[in-house]
């Protein structure tokens, strides 16, 4: 390429990108309201208050928190359906809780209402039961589940880990489940034998992971926090389940998506970054605003698919 | 292993006494002391709003100072409960019971002391046990399974019948009617939406702690306009009250530490709590008390087993954290996340990887709970002072608090309107005598009930229901004491009427005239409401969200009908006096002017509604009630004391806590 070629095609990417640049570069001028959907200290929060100080270093100006908590975050969701649409609002959201809210009819929303920006975190679901338990391996877990009544417990309905157990139920493994509401609930039940094993999530368990084997995990592949344990692929069945952690907005302009899904990503290349969720047992996995959309749609047939299953075991 | 604990207790100690460290705890005892006694900022909402503070801090300054937040929070509800009869916590409405009685006596500087010693002492009871036995007992706690959370929240209900001798039937009804109210929102059986009649707003379910505020601050606001008295107690200053609390604190010093141990066990169990804890406690002090009759007249004993209790939780709730990673209640899991951010995963792995830092928080808490008391002292003395505030000022800035608390609570203002409904409506039960505490019970235990009954149920699909339910030793255990906490009451009661003499025939007579009488009517609407729930019940689309409504509500009928049926038998009384009259008219009037200002807030923004919503009661005590002369001079006073309360109220929660107000005109 001539030293010419190559000016005129600087030239042409600088007056192409100018214009959209311009309006953005005068964004942020004044703080930005963070919606969370979930209690202080939970995840959604975590995830927000780990970067918050590079957020403000990116973007020039701060954040502030709103806490819309109820619904299971359906509340959040209608908050920020209607704000406004100048990106001076944003929130910390997760899935399959968009879609289920949907569906469940919690929430009055769709999916076109909000601009994704990017998946950070990723929380995945897994099978575990309790250090004692005569259960070594999803092979034994199958075994005595055909061969007796065995209780499965999950963190909630109609979240991953509740997904999980549906589908591995679906597949012909014969076990009852029950839903706890919250992490801590679920783990003591099954530190207690109050049931014989139980689907839970990365995120709100590692600080009782020595108190249980985990048996498989519901990643596509294997989850680096836990490199000798099979995932459910692996072991023939079909089941990758996670929470999937994300900033989204009100249906922005495309300059100013553009600017904060920029900013988020810089933010998350940083090295130290990725450290410091590590060590809060936040697990990044970086998406871009397309592919988590995308990512959104798909996981709608699954969701419809597994409450509807769920509600045929019900009426039995 | 004993020395062991003990010296790595020693070597915490002297970690936790570095200058910066303990200074950072007493910021963090006065940052939770004076939250908890705010109406509207739970502990959770304190602890998680001095979270991002810690980020800065070394990871063992950092739980230091949450430790100290927790500790004083958990304590701080008792100011408001004792002073105003206006719990700041839910773990602080039994102490509102003697509380505040001891308040009108005059003696209100004894029961603040009182309740500072006794948090003090269950804070360190809760520190000991988790230091010695936190292996055994989280392995016991795990043996409540969910038919024994049940159980044992059905035993908290159960209090209900010997709350108040005399009128079980009313305070039946009152916690039929918190269970109902708890009933609205999402099912626990699976989050679909259940009573919430198309309304969004009705979809999150009523806050408890908007329902508790609404419960107290507000009811108790209004029945304190309608006393003719200038001050809300008279109260002198008789030095030595400390010296009094103290030695009332050493003479039951056995109970109290009895149930700071009962506290700690509770507070070990995930899901249950310092409130919980309390109202057992309370209610277990008072049944085996040999005076059962001094409790809710005024005792220190009443004050001080609440709050020892809900204290010890602190300890409890840490328990199965350190020796599992499980918190063991909500202020606890927010804690987790302030570990987490330090990089540091409470649990087992902690006594392993950082023995050092677990032990220094340990042993922090022990020097917290002792500095505790020098913290709350000054802060329960300056708190006194409200005291010598005339009540035309105190009403209006209680209320106007309550209002920005309970909208900070979730950034809505529908909690708004809700705490400005509820607390209009338990005025009423306070008329007719319905207490507000069975309610708040209600309320709180509610949840619990439902959740658990469902789980069980659910769980049994892999047993047999009757096994978990009735035959498991712990549910066995929990139905024996519930079968005796309601027995013995209503047999006692039974007896009391014997001793009395036999109603004469005319006397016993029915009066169909009774029923068009006021509390009759009120009693009337609760059974047609009731009624009405029954049937929105039926059309659920599940069965299983349908089963406690059922129950709620079919109690709920019942105990309004009894109490219909006993006021045919009443005989009859007398209508309104001219006084009373015009005592509901002011009512109304502060009602009004509160609900004005709510509509306003759209057009003014918050705090400018609320400016005029102070204002305008202020106005209204001077001008019309006292039938000052209206003056300039009047006029730029009365501005300028709301102006100032506001203003506090302002920088407080906007400017410091960061909460987002609407903003009409103004902000």
């Amino acid at each position: 390429m001539s030293l010419e070629k190559l000016a005129a095609l600087l030239m042409t990417v600088l007056f192409t990108a100018l214009p959209a640049a311009a309006p953005a570069a005068d964004y942020p001028t004044k703080p930005v309201r963070m919606i969370v959907g979930w209690a202080a200290g939970g995840g959604a929060d975590l995830m927000i208050r780990l970067v918050e100080k590079e957020f403000e270093q990116e973007f020039g100006q701060p954040l502030t928190f709103v806490y819309k908590t109820g619904a299971n975050g359906a509340i959040a969701a209608m908050d920020l359906k209607s704000a406004r649409k100048d990106g001076y609002t944003i929130g910390s959201y997760c899935n399959p809780h968009l879609v289920t809210n949907i569906l469940t009819k919690k929430g009055q929303y769709s999916l076109d209402d909000f601009s994704y920006l990017a998946q950070t975190a990723i929380d995945p679901a897994f099978l575990a039961v309790r250090k004692d338990s005569p259960i070594n391996s999803v092979e034994d877990f199958v075994r005595a589940a055909e061969s007796g009544k065995m209780l499965v417990g999950c963190i909630d309905y109609f979240g991953p880990t509740n997904f999980a157990a549906l589908k591995m139920h679906k597949a012909g493994i014969p076990y009852s489940m029950t839903s706890f509401g919250s992490g801590p609930k679920t783990i003591s039940a099954m530190l207690g034998g109050h049931v014989d094993a139980a689907f839970l999530m990365t995120g709100t368990s590692m600080s009782s992971i020595s108190e249980m084997k985990v048996l498989a995990i519901a990643t596509a592949e294997r989850d680096p926090m836990f490199p000798d344990v099979p995932t459910f692929r692996e072991l023939g069945y079909d089941i990758v389940n996670y929470l999937y952690r994300f900033w989204m907005a009100p249906k922005l302009r495309p300059e100013v998506e553009q600017r904060l899904a920029d900013g988020l990503r810089a933010i998350y290349d940083r090295p130290e970054v990725i450290e410091k969720n590590a060590r809060a047992g936040l697990q990044v996995q970086f998406l871009d605003g397309a592919t988590l959309r995308k990512n959104i749609e798909a996981s709608f047939a699954e969701a419809e698919e597994l409450i509807e299953y769920s509600n045929s075991l019900d009426n039995k | 292993m004993e020395s062991d604990v003990f010296s790595l207790f020693i070597a915490g100690l002297l970690n936790a006494m570095t200058p910066s460290n303990l200074l950072v705890m007493i910021i963090g005892l006065a940052v939770g002391i004076i939250g908890g006694m705010l109406p509207g900022i739970a502990v959770v909402t304190a602890i998680a709003l001095f979270i991002p503070f810690t980020f800065t801090m070394s990871p063992e300054t950092a739980l230091i100072a949450l430790g100290a937040v927790y500790s004083g929070a958990t304590y701080g509800g008792a100011n408001a409960s004792i002073l105003i009869n206006t719990p700041g916590q839910p773990s602080s409405v039994m102490t509102a019971l003697d509380g505040y009685q001891l308040t009108l006596q005059g003696k209100a500087e004894e029961a603040l002391y009182a309740a500072l010693i006794a948090s003090a002492w269950g804070g360190i009871i809760g520190t000991v046990v988790l230091l010695v036995f936190f292996r055994p007992l989280a392995s016991v706690a795990l043996k409540f399974g969910s038919e024994s959370f049940f159980w044992m929240a059905i035993f908290g209900l159960t209090t209900l019948a010997a709350m108040f001798p005399g009128k079980v039937c009313k305070t039946m009804l009152a916690g039929a009617i918190g269970l109902g109210l708890s009933t609205i929102g999402l099912d626990p059986s699976g989050g679909i939406p259940r009573f919430t009649f198309g309304s969004f707003n009705l979809l999150q379910g009523f806050d408890m702690i908007v329902l508790m505020v609404a419960l107290f601050s507000i009811s108790q606001m209004l029945a304190v306009t309608e006393e003719n008295a200038d001050y809300i107690a008279k109260y002198d200053r008789v030095p030595g009250a400390f010296r009094r609390a103290w030695s009332a604190f050493v003479h039951s010093k056995l109970v109290v530490t009895v149930t700071g141990v009962a506290g700690t066990f509770i507070g070990t169990l995930p899901g249950a709590g310092g409130t919980v804890a309390s109202i057992i406690a309370y209610n277990e002090a008072k049944r085996w008390d040999k005076n059962p009759d001094r409790f809710g007249k005024g005792c220190l004993d009443g004050v001080m087993i609440p709050e020892c209790a809900n204290n010890a939780c602190v300890g409890g709730a840490l328990v199965p954290l350190m020796a599992l990673g499980i918190p063991g209640s909500s202020s606890a899991a927010v804690m987790v996340g302030g570990l987490l951010a330090q990089g540091l995963t409470p649990g087992p792995a902690m006594f392993l990887n950082n023995s050092g830092i677990a032990y220094t928080f340990i042993s922090s808490l022990f020097i917290a709970n002792v500095f505790m008391i020098a913290v709350g002292y000054i802060i329960a003395r300056v708190c006194t002072k409200i005291l010598d505030v005339p009540k035309s000022i105190i009403v209006p800035s209680v209320i106007t608090l309550s209002c920005i608390g309970a909208y900070s609570l979730r950034g809505t203002m529908f909690d708004v309107l809700v705490l400005l409904i509820a607390g209009g409506l338990a005025y009423i039960f306070l008329k007719i005598d319905l207490p507000p505490v069975g309610v708040a019970l209600g309320v709180v235990l509610g949840p619990i009930i439902e959740e658990n009954l469902l789980v069980t149920i659910s769980r049994a699909q892999a047993s047999s229901l009757a096994e978990l339910f009735l035959f498991s030793p712990l549910s066995m255990l929990f139905i024996i004491l519930s079968a005796l906490s309601l027995a013995l009451p209503l047999y006692l009661e039974h007896r009391m009427k014997r001793r009395r003499p036999m109603p004469t025939r005319s006397a016993r007579a029915i009066r169909p005239a009774n029923l068009i009488r006021f509390d009759s009517l009120c009693y009337l609407t609760i059974l047609v409401i009731c009624c009405c729930f029954i049937i929105a019940a039926g059309d659920l689309e599940k069965e299983d969200s349908a089963i406690f409504p059922y129950f709620v509500f079919g109690a709920g009928v019942f105990f309004s009908a009894l109490i219909l049926f006993q006021q045919l038998l009443e005989p009859a009384r007398e209508g309104l006096t001219p006084q009373k009259r015009h005592a509901c008219f002011v009512i109304a009037a502060y009602f009004g002017i509160a609900m004005l200002a709510y509509i306003l807030v759209e057009y003014l923004g918050f705090f400018s509604a609320m400016f005029l919503c102070m204002f305008c009661m202020l106005a209204y005590d001077q001008f019309v009630e006292k039938a000052h002369s209206v003056s300039l001079a009047r006029f730029a006073r009365l501005a300028l004391v709301s102006l100032a309360v506001i203003g506090a109220q302002y920088l407080a929660f906007t400017r410091l806590i960061g909460v987002e107000t609407p903003v009409g005109l103004f902000v």
